[in-house]
């Protein structure tokens, strides 16, 4: 028998490896969004892909309590931590991938000294314009060490923004080198005025029941459900819960912080490849403990520019779009009072 | 004489092939892939391939969004399944279902999203099309090696009809087939002596699922065997079947080393590695907890039996030296997958049971493939269960989702228990294939022996 059918079948499975290639690593698709204001002050917007993709776009009322200019992700392989630095880095490394794809502001890792720089810096000027993602589970004492004077504290009495994943938030913190990690009892009261017990203990829970502001995490696609670490967020003040309860402890919950003007956003489970796109679009979509929606449209686009009209609605604040479904393949949140100005 | 065959030869002896029982093959095997494709569906699995997709067209690489970490060479084909989504205007390939999380508790995106009908046929496609050139290859081989058309035409049916095969490419949607098909290209292109070849398709083979790896004593022991009075030509010639695999190793991995994410691609590897890394080697303890990346566990033993495996090709005279090439490769596939596999893993596999039953006339191993295609398929069945129906659930009106959510959750016992009791079951096929092959050589050894002393 010939060998030249099989060598023919070979070698147009090399081309369709190369094709494969190329469509992989080559920038073959380019995604953008735009909005701009009628003359009747009516939102108009545009999406634009070379894919077919599934739109949505989601006005939102999020005040103006937050600006933010830039994100800062802490790691220091010095410092122990809940996970293998090596688990960290990939994760974080999947955040900012995630991060950047939602046009988000300036994302940058700090390590421990950096992180205190940059805490100390904006409680100094008293203008807080960063928001902080925590996914190690713990504190590096240069901003933490169980104290109400921790610089972490001061700064969120100020009005930081603080997203943190992975153990109850402020039980453990620790010192460069250190083997262990240091405990202590009272965050509860330092970060939620509260006891400890409003936070769960780490038992891994899968909620069921919808939280009462599910409807805003619906809108942006997220339906983030475990409470191993969830807040009971029925002690707290001024929140929205937009995941899901088990046993009383919500799975993700934006609150005011208790004794100021900051914001801390807990994710009930850890820092996971999972969490990583459900962590992006919060963050990315400005949401706070404020924020209600106040229009959805969804769309399809097919290779070219969708362009929508939404009517002017008091109070709103943000239209953020995102380009995909289930995986978000773009997304841009447009700051309707800069546009307007 | 065959080599004065053209290849024009082949296709028009395949159209004069074309007999009724080869048809018959073709459309049934064709008609329960058309049903199955759209139908019946793992959505958990393909989740991560429709998720890989949307990775490449938010701009990221096949690892970047962590939803790919196998090699690199079905991320590829994924990446042109995602350009033809594209051009034939599927803007939604899958939805997350609350149903899944309040019924469940379900927490990952992948198993709260369920594929559309028209992702399932997209990224199953591809593998409908191996499937089918697989079937010709060992037809061709077949009818090569044994110049029976009869015989060619059951090694056929034996792929295409295969319900292990047509499980994981048209319900599972994994790629093993994929394997399959390059393991038999290799192999043709061995035994033509045609080593420049056989090393890249035994590569893109490996490449595709790791396991073929097994059999790179066997080859290089076949290789030798070949030029046993002239071993300077037997090492050459192994240079040449490494060296070229290695060229094509690099053509498949270059982007991969290019954007830093080697390591990534071998994830699956290492996850397994990692998931037994210091357990226990007592046998009640690892029966109790079986799972198959315990295999991992038995290395060595399993590197020993391979290399005695290779041994005994390498002792081959020249008249059996290819028929002891296709014993030798589903004994070493034997041994990886005589610990319950995966249900999939043994596709690659089932192309060389059925050139052992045709070409080498073991008649006995047709239970061994009967065994591997129904035990592992229902295996698959009893992990998958219900949940096969969750996509013409939520985008058909035949079923409702909600309810079936709630069945499975309300059988998830029931399954668990299947499950079980199928993963022990899995053994039997390994076993099977030994016990027959061992049969075989001492029926022979008892009938050579009478001729000698008669």
């Amino acid at each position: 028998m010939d060998k030249r059918p099989f060598l023919i079948l070979s070698v147009v499975f090399v081309a369709v490896i190369v094709v494969g290639q190329i469509l992989a690593y080559a920038p073959v698709y380019k995604n953008s969004s735009d909005i701009w204001i009628h003359d009747d002050n009516d939102i108009g917007y545009s999406v634009t892909t070379n894919t077919s993709s599934a739109y949505t776009a989601v006005l939102f009322n999020n005040g103006d309590l937050y600006e933010i200019d830039q994100i800062l992700i802490y790691f220091d392989a010095r410092y122990p931590a809940q996970h293998t630095n090596s688990y960290l880095e990939d994760k974080i490394e999947l955040t900012i991938s995630e991060l950047r794809l939602r046009n988000s502001p300036e994302v940058r890792i700090v390590d421990a000294d950096e992180i205190r720089a940059e805490i100390l810096s904006e409680i100094s000027v008293n203008k807080y314009r960063t928001a902080i993602l925590m996914m190690t589970g713990v504190f590096p004492d240069t901003i933490y060490d169980g104290s109400i004077d921790s610089p972490v504290i001061g700064w969120l009495e100020g009005g930081g923004v603080l997203y943190w994943i992975g153990d109850p938030i402020g039980m453990y913190y620790v010192s460069e080198g250190d083997k262990v990690l240091e405990r202590h009892d009272g965050y509860g009261e330092l970060f939620f005025g509260t006891s400890d017990d409003i936070v769960a203990q780490g038992e891994l829970n899968y909620a069921v029941v919808p939280s009462e502001d599910i409807a805003i995490g619906s809108a942006l696609n997220i339906h983030y459900n475990i409470t191993s670490f969830g807040l009971d967020a029925s002690r707290l003040d001024h929140f929205i819960s937009i995941g899901y309860v088990k046993d009383g402890y919500d799975s993700l919950v934006l609150t005011k912080f208790h004794s100021g003007n900051g914001m801390i956003v807990i994710f009930g489970g850890d820092a996971s490849s999972d969490a990583a796109p459900i962590l992006a679009q919060v963050i990315c979509s400005r949401l706070n403990y404020g924020s209600s929606v106040l229009h959805i449209e969804k769309g399809i686009v097919d290779k070219g520019t969708a362009i929508g009209r939404i009517d002017d609605i008091e109070g709103a604040t943000d239209l953020y779009i995102y380009l995909g479904t289930p995986m978000v393949i773009h997304a841009k949140d447009f700051d309707l009072g800069q546009v307007r100005s | 004489m065959e080599e004065a065959i053209t290849h024009r030869e082949v296709w028009k002896n395949l159209a004069r092939d074309m007999t009724l029982p080869l048809m018959s093959i073709l459309l049934v095997g064709l008609a329960i892939r058309v049903v199955l494709i759209p139908l019946f569906s793992f959505d958990y699995d393909l989740s991560f391939w429709i998720a890989t997709g949307q990775g490449l067209e938010g701009g990221r690489d096949i690892y970047e969004t962590s939803y790919y970490w196998y090699t690199p060479i079905w991320g590829y084909i994924l990446s042109i399944s995602t350009g033809f989504g594209n051009l034939l205007g599927l803007s939604v390939p899958g939805e997350l279902f609350t149903e899944l999380i309040t019924s469940t508790g379900a927490a990952t995106i992948m198993n709260t999203t369920v594929t559309t009908i028209s992702a399932n046929v997209l990224y199953k496609m591809p593998l409908m099309i191996v499937d089918i050139v697989t079937a010709w290859v060992l037809y061709s081989i077949v009818k090569h090696m044994t110049n029976d058309t009869n015989k060619a035409t059951i090694a056929f049916g034996l792929w295409f009809l295969c319900p292990l095969v047509i499980w994981s490419s048209s319900v599972a949607c994994m790629f093993d087939s994929l394997s399959a098909l390059f393991a038999l290209v290799g192999f043709f292109f061995l035994i033509k002596g045609e080593y420049i070849l056989s090393g890249p398709a035994f590569i893109i083979a490996v490449s595709s699922k790791f396991f073929p790896i097994c059999l790179l004593f066997v080859i290089l022991a076949y290789i030798l065997s070949k030029h046993k009075d002239e071993i300077r030509t037997g090492l050459k010639n192994i240079g040449k079947f490494l060296s070229s695999g290695l060229a094509m190793l690099l053509v498949i991995y270059l982007p991969v080393i290019l954007t830093g994410n080697l390591s990534r691609s071998f994830e699956f590897f290492y996850s397994r590695s990692e998931s037994v890394s210091g357990s226990s080697l007592d046998i009640i303890t690892m029966l109790r907890d079986i799972s198959y990346n315990q295999i991992l566990q038995f290395a060595p033993i399993l590197v020993l039996v391979l290399i005695l495996i290779g041994i005994w090709m390498y002792r081959s005279d020249a008249k059996s030296r290819d028929q002891n090439l296709i014993i030798s490769i589903v004994m070493s596939f034997t041994v990886m997958f005589i610990w319950p596999p995966t249900p999939t893993y043994p596709v690659v596999m089932i192309p060389f049971l059925a050139l052992a039953i045709t070409v080498c006339c073991r008649k006995d191993l047709y239970w061994s493939w009967l065994l591997f295609s129904v035990i592992m398929t229902v295996a698959a069945l009893s992990i998958f269960n219900l949940q096969l129906l969750y996509s013409i659930a939520a985008y058909t009106d035949l079923l409702d989702l909600g309810y079936l959510v709630e069945t499975v959750r309300a059988n998830e016992g029931l399954f668990m228990v299947l499950e079980r009791a199928f993963r022990y079951l899995e053994f039997l096929p390994g076993i099977s294939v030994v016990y027959f092959l061992y049969r075989h050589r001492k029926k022979n050894r008892i009938v050579s022996g009478g001729a000698t002393s008669g």
